[in-house]
């Protein structure tokens, strides 16, 4: 199981990440992440929704409301110019990181 | 019978009223809700049973209240306020035991027959050492690296100049007061502006007390739910 404290460094990135290939919304998204990590993340709701509103407060991501496929209404998030660019520096960084480990412990895998 | 809409209903309503979630995020909660129940409709499941797991899967109202919290200015920055608070009380605390001390000392060394010169020195000398010994011992405490880590380089600069500067601001203030004013004057002013020193000391200290306690209260909430 993966650590709170990095589930937690890693949300913001994979939050913008996950909103670069289309808009989403909440209950998707942890679904998504869900199914991405073959369930090795578990986001919970409580943590999702305020980390998606910090995200908007920095104008980092736009919301809507919309009516879903199932005729309720749903929230919708989308990235913003100023989070892909910020998804840009979240990529260089978690690269950096990630490439620095990888020479560590001998392996080399690009991440992009 | 079982209704789902009217469970919803009731289920929005423990959200407490002025809470931090305002009604839009509810609402986003609730369209949540609503998804996932119908996925474990899908999955076979009753609206009772879906809504019992959806809605322990969302968490209790309190633990979602407590992490939308950290959202708002006071939760952002809540470690900061809890250590400023708890800074403030410590140094005013030791401030005013050392100044006991050094009136008593003061009081002694005169009962002794010492000059005042001397018992000046010697005040100040304790002063030092003791303020030297709070700092020694504050660095020494396991979390001073996370406290200071809190703080930009900058503003700890900033709080360091003005704890240089500012104790000079009054003597040099009551030196020119005296030039210009008679000492009657001075006495009537020292008696209201000491009043209102130690009411506004008073307000302060209860402000950070309350402050203190509902810091902690929130913390403790959420650190019991997790």
């Amino acid at each position: 199981m993966i650590s709170k404290e990095l589930v937690a460094a890693s949300t913001r990135p994979m939050l913008l990440a996950i909103l670069a290939r289309g808009e989403s919304y909440g209950y998707a998204i942890i679904e998504q992440v869900r199914s991405r990590s073959g369930g090795e993340l578990e986001w919970s709701e409580g943590m999702l929704y305020p980390v998606l509103h910090r995200l908007e407060n920095e104008k980092l991501i736009l919301s809507s409301w919309k009516l879903g496929e199932n005729g309720r209404k749903r929230k919708y998030y989308r990235l913003s110019a100023a989070g892909s660019k910020a998804l840009e520096v979240e990529r260089n960084q978690w690269n950096a990181v990630h490439n620095t480990l990888s020479a560590i412990w001998g392996t080399k895998v690009c991440l992009t | 019978m079982f209704d789902l809409d009217e469970c919803i209903s009731d289920w929005k309503r423990s959200f407490q009223q002025g809470c931090s979630i305002g009604e839009e995020s509810i609402e986003e909660l609730e369209s949540h809700l609503r998804e996932s129940i119908v996925d474990l409709n899908r999955k076979g499941l009753t609206d009772e049973e879906g809504f019992i797991i959806a809605t322990k899967r969302l968490g209790h109202a309190a633990t979602l209240e407590a992490e939308y919290k950290k959202n708002g200015l006071l939760g952002a920055n809540q470690d900061r306020l809890i250590w400023m608070l708890s800074g403030y009380i410590g140094v005013t605390l030791c401030g005013i035991f050392s100044t006991a001390i050094v009136s008593s000392l003061s009081a002694g060394m005169a009962y002794a027959g010492l000059g005042s010169t001397m018992t000046g020195v010697i005040a100040m000398a304790f002063q030092l050492f003791f303020w030297i010994a709070i700092t020694a011992i504050a660095y020494r405490v396991k979390e001073a690296p996370f406290v200071f880590g809190k703080f930009p380089a900058k503003s700890l600069m900033a709080m360091f100049a003005a704890m240089i500067a500012l104790p000079f601001v009054s003597p040099l203030a009551t030196s020119m007061q005296s030039r210009i004013v008679d000492p009657q004057w001075m006495i009537e002013t020292y008696y209201w502006v000491g009043f209102g020193h130690f009411a506004i000391q008073l307000l302060i200290y209860a402000f950070c007390f309350v402050a203190l306690y509902n810091l902690h209260r929130s913390r403790k909430v959420l650190a019991a739910q997790h």
